[in-house]
C-alpha cells in the first residue's frame, strides 16, 4: 500500500460540514473528539478547510440555503474523498421531510458512503460508522 | 584651440537644451509626437557634446581638473565659470543621457495630453538647468543652476495646472527646495567671508587654507550646505515633498525625481571635498552625514513597505537608496566615494527605469494602485522584463550593478570604521528587497483581474528607455570595470587615494573581492539549472479557477476572484503589525507636528512685519519719502 494511502486510513483529516442541523449531531460530533471518546487516537483531526479533508462529516436535512453551498464545498474537498452523513436528518431528511425547506435528502445531490442513523447518533455509533469509512478509502 | 573646443562642447552643451526650450514653446501647432522628437533630440545633441568631451578629457587623465572662465562681475570676482573633473562629467553625462530617454518615453506617454510646449519647454529647461549645475565653476553660478532646477521641477509636478492637488505638491516641492537654497546661499556667503581672497571659485577654494574668517564661518558653511543638500536630496527631515511630487507625469518624477535633480544634494557633499577640504573631511562631519544618511534610509525603507500606490512607493525607495549614497560620501574615504557615486549612477539606471515602469503601468491601466494590477506578465513582457531586472538591482541582488554598489558601500563602512552603518545598510536592502517582493508580485505575477484581461504593451518609444536602461543595469552589473574606472577617478579626484582594484577579472577592495563575470556565469547556470529540473518533472498546466472546486473556499460562499486575491496591502499586514509602535509614530502626527510648528512660528514672526501694511496709501508714501530722506543724509554725510 503507498505512503500517502496507508496515511489517509491510519489518520482521516475530518471537515464538518451542517447543512442545517439542529446542532444535536453537530454537539456529538465535536464528543466524540473529547478526550472522553477521543478519535484523535485514530488520528482523526478536525480540520477549518475542506482543501485538508479527507472524510466529510455531513448532518442536517440539506435546506434550501445550504443546498448551493454545500455542493461547493463537496467540489473544493480534493478526492479521494468520503462522505459520511451524520445523523437521521442526512441520511433520510428525518421528520423534517417534506417540509417548506427541505432540498434533500443528501444522497439526492452528493454521493454518500458511510449512513449513521441517530437522532442524535452516540458517540460510539458516529465512531463505528467511520472506521467502516475508512475501508473504502 | 584644444581648449577651446573642450570648452565650446562644454558651453553648448548646457545652451542647447535651454535654447531647444525656447524653440519648443512656439511649436504649439506641431503633432504631439514631432514636438516631443524635437525636445529629445535636444537632450541628445547635449550628451553628445558632453561625451566628446568626456572623451577629450578622459584621453589624459591627469589634465584634471579643468576651468573654463569668462568674467562677469570682475569687482566681486564673479564670473561665468565651468569646472569640469571626473565627478562632474559623470553626472553630467547622466543629467543628460536620462534626459534624452525620458523625453523619448515622453514622446508617447504625453501624447494625449494638452499644454505640451509648455511641458517640453520645462523639461528641456530642467535638463539644461542640470548639466549647467555639475558643470558649475563656482558656487555662485552652481546656485543659479540650482535654483533654476527647483523651478523647472515646480513647474513640472504643478503641470496639471487644474488639479489642485499636483498644485499643492509642486508648491511644496518648490518651498522645501527653496528653502535648502536660501541655506545655499547662507553657506556661499559664509564662503565668500571665510576665503583669503574672497572667491567663490572651485579651483580657487581647492587650494584655499580659509586663514581668512576661522572656523566658525567655516562650520557655518558646512552646516548650511548640509541642509542644502538634505533639502534638494529628499533626505531626513525634509523629504516630504518627493512622495507627493509623484502627481507630476511619470517621466518626469523618473528624470526629476530618480536621475537628476534629486542628487544635486549628494554632489554639493561631493564637491564639499573640493571646496572645503580638510574642514568637511573630518570625523565629526563624517558622522553627521552618516547618521543622516543611516536615518534617511530606515525611514525611507519603512514608509515605502506599506505603501500601495506605486510611484509612492517609489519615491520612498527614492528617499531610502539616497540614503545610502549619502552614507556612501559622507564616510571620507576614496572608497566611500566611488562607492557613493556609483550607487547615484546606478541608481539613475533602476530607480529611473522602475519609475518609467510605473507610467507604463499607469499608462496600460490606468490605475496607480498595486491593488488593482495582477498577472500582467503575460500581457506587458518587456515591462515585466525592466521591473524584474530594475527591482532585483535595487535590492542589491547580485550580478545586477545596484549589488556591486550597495557591496562597495558596505565595505567602504566596515573599513572607514563604521560597522554600524553597514549593518544598517544591510537591513534596509532586506527590506527593499521585501518591498520589491510585493510590488513584482502585485503587479505582475497572479492572476490577471477581469478589468485588465485586455490591456496591451506599450509603444515602442516607452519600450526603448526601459529596455537599455534594463539592460544598462545588467551591463554595468556584470561588467561593473567600465562605469567604476570613471567613478574611480572622481572619487580619487575628491579625496586622494586608490578606492579599489579594478581588475578585468573582479574587483578587490580592503575588505573583500567580488568576481562579477564568475558570479553572472555561476547564477545563470544556477538558473539553466532550475529550468531543467521544472521541464523535466511532470508539470500540472495551470487552470484557470473557473469552476466551482477550483474557487477559493469561503465558508461555501462563490466569491469572484478580485475579492480573494492576494494584492498588495496583504503583503504588509504583517509588516504592520509587527512594527505598529513605529508606525503609530508616523500616522499620529510625528514629523507633522515639527513642521507645523515651525509654520506656526514663522508665521507670527510675519505677523509682527505685516503690521507695516496698513492700507493707507499716504503711510505707504510717508515710508517712502522717509527712506529718501535717510538715503540721501547718507550720501551727504
Amino acid at each position: 500500500m503507498s505512503l500517502f494511502r496507508l496515511s489517509r486510513k491510519k489518520s482521516p483529516w475530518v471537515f464538518h460540514v451542517s447543512t442545517g442541523s439542529c446542532n444535536n449531531c453537530d454537539i456529538e460530533i465535536i464528543a466524540a473528539l473529547t478526550p472522553r471518546f477521543d478519535v484523535e487516537r485514530f488520528g482523526i483531526v478536525l480540520q477549518g478547510s475542506p482543501r485538508h479533508a479527507d472524510i466529510l462529516l455531513v448532518t442536517g436535512i440539506l435546506n434550501r440555503q445550504t443546498l448551493e453551498r454545500a455542493k461547493r464545498v463537496y467540489a473544493q474537498t480534493p478526492d479521494p474523498k468520503l462522505v459520511v452523513a451524520v445523523g437521521t436528518c442526512a441520511c433520510t431528511g428525518g421528520i423534517f421531510r417534506g417540509s417548506y425547506n427541505f432540498a434533500g435528502p443528501l444522497d439526492r445531490v452528493i454521493p454518500v458512503d458511510v449512513y449513521i442513523a441517530g437522532c442524535p447518533p452516540r458517540p460510539q455509533a458516529i465512531i463505528d460508522g467511520i472506521v467502516k469509512a475508512l475501508e473504502k478509502l | 584651440m584644444e581648449a577651446l573646443t573642450l570648452e565650446f562642447a562644454l558651453l553648448l552643451s548646457i545652451a542647447v537644451p535651454f535654447i531647444w526650450a525656447a524653440v519648443v514653446s512656439g511649436l504649439g501647432r506641431a503633432s504631439a509626437r514631432v514636438q516631443g522628437g524635437f525636445a529629445a533630440s535636444g537632450m541628445l545633441l547635449s550628451t553628445g557634446f558632453l561625451v566628446f568631451a568626456a572623451s577629450r578629457v578622459m584621453a589624459e587623465p591627469t589634465g584634471l581638473p579643468l576651468a573654463f572662465k569668462r568674467p562677469w562681475i570682475p569687482a566681486f570676482g564673479l564670473a561665468f565659470s565651468l569646472y569640469v573633473d571626473a565627478l562632474s562629467l559623470l553626472l553630467a553625462l547622466v543629467a543628460s543621457g536620462f534626459g534624452f530617454l525620458a523625453l523619448l518615453y515622453s514622446v508617447d506617454e504625453m501624447r494625449r495630453e494638452g499644454g505640451l510646449p509648455r511641458y517640453y519647454m520645462w523639461m528641456l529647461f530642467f535638463g539644461g538647468s542640470m548639466v549647467g549645475l555639475f558643470l558649475a565653476g563656482d558656487l555662485f553660478t552652481m546656485f543659479i543652476f540650482w535654483e533654476l532646477t527647483s523651478l523647472a521641477s515646480y513647474g513640472l509636478i504643478g503641470f496639471h495646472k487644474e488639479r489642485l492637488e499636483d498644485v499643492g505638491a509642486a508648491l511644496k516641492a518648490f518651498m522645501l527646495t527653496h528653502l535648502g537654497g536660501a541655506f545655499l546661499l547662507l553657506g556661499i556667503f559664509a564662503v565668500y567671508l571665510a576665503s583669503s581672497p574672497h572667491t567663490l571659485d572651485f579651483e580657487a577654494l581647492a587650494g584655499q587654507a580659509f586663514t581668512g574668517g576661522g572656523m566658525l564661518l567655516v562650520s557655518l558653511a558646512i552646516a548650511s550646505f548640509i541642509i542644502a543638500a538634505v533639502a534638494k536630496s529628499v533626505q531626513f527631515p525634509m523629504h516630504n515633498w518627493l512622495p507627493s511630487a509623484t502627481v507630476a507625469p511619470s517621466a518626469v518624477t523618473a528624470y526629476l525625481h530618480a536621475a537628476a535633480m534629486v542628487k544635486a544634494g549628494v554632489y554639493l557633499l561631493a564637491r564639499m571635498y573640493t571646496v572645503l577640504p580638510g574642514f568637511f573631511n573630518v570625523p565629526s562631519w563624517n558622522l553627521v552625514v552618516v547618521s543622516i544618511g543611516c536615518v534617511t534610509m530606515l525611514v525611507g525603507v519603512m514608509n515605502a513597505l506599506v505603501q500601495s500606490d506605486f510611484k509612492r512607493l517609489l519615491a520612498y525607495h527614492t528617499i531610502s537608496q539616497i540614503g545610502y549614497m549619502v552614507l556612501g560620501v559622507g564616510l571620507g574615504t576614496t572608497l566611500g566615494l566611488a562607492a557613493g557615486l556609483f550607487h547615484l549612477l546606478n541608481h539613475a539606471l533602476f530607480k529611473g527605469c522602475l519609475f518609467l515602469c510605473a507610467g507604463a503601468l499607469i499608462y496600460a491601466t490606468g490605475s496607480r494602485s498595486l491593488d488593482d494590477y495582477g498577472g500582467l506578465a503575460k500581457r506587458m513582457p518587456v515591462t515585466a522584463f525592466a521591473c524584474l531586472v530594475a527591482s532585483a538591482s535595487i535590492s542589491g541582488v547580485p550580478p545586477f550593478n545596484g549589488f556591486v554598489s550597495k557591496w562597495m558601500i558596505y565595505g567602504a563602512a566596515i573599513e572607514a570604521g563604521y560597522a554600524w552603518a553597514a549593518v544598517i545598510a544591510m537591513f534596509t536592502s532586506a527590506l527593499t528587497l521585501a518591498s520589491f517582493a510585493k510590488v513584482v508580485h502585485s503587479a505582475f505575477l497572479g492572476s490577471t483581474p477581469e478589468r485588465l484581461r485586455e490591456v496591451k504593451e506599450v509603444p515602442a518609444t516607452m519600450k526603448i528607455p526601459l529596455t537599455v536602461l534594463a539592460l544598462a543595469c545588467i551591463l554595468f552589473g556584470v561588467f561593473p570595470a567600465a562605469p567604476l574606472s570613471l567613478v574611480g577617478l572622481a572619487a580619487s579626484g575628491l579625496v586622494p587615494g586608490l578606492p579599489l582594484a579594478v581588475y578585468s577579472f573582479g574587483l578587490v577592495t580592503e575588505i573583500g573581492v567580488w568576481l562579477p563575470t564568475v558570479a553572472a556565469l555561476l547564477l545563470f547556470l544556477g538558473i539553466l539549472l532550475g529550468l531543467a529540473i521544472y521541464y523535466a518533472s511532470a508539470r500540472v498546466s495551470p487552470v484557470a479557477p473557473t469552476a466551482d472546486k477550483y474557487k477559493v473556499f469561503v465558508g461555501g460562499e462563490d466569491v469572484s476572484l478580485e475579492e480573494v486575491s492576494f494584492t498588495s496591502h496583504h503583503f504588509y499586514s504583517p509588516v504592520k503589525s509587527i512594527l505598529k509602535p513605529l508606525y503609530e509614530v508616523g500616522e499620529k502626527g510625528g514629523l507633522d507636528r515639527l513642521d507645523y510648528g515651525i509654520a506656526r512660528l514663522i508665521d507670527r514672526a510675519c505677523g509682527f512685519f505685516r503690521k507695516v501694511h496698513t492700507g493707507v496709501l499716504s503711510m505707504y508714501v510717508f515710508w517712502l519719502l522717509l527712506a529718501l530722506l535717510v538715503f540721501a543724509l547718507m550720501l551727504w554725510w
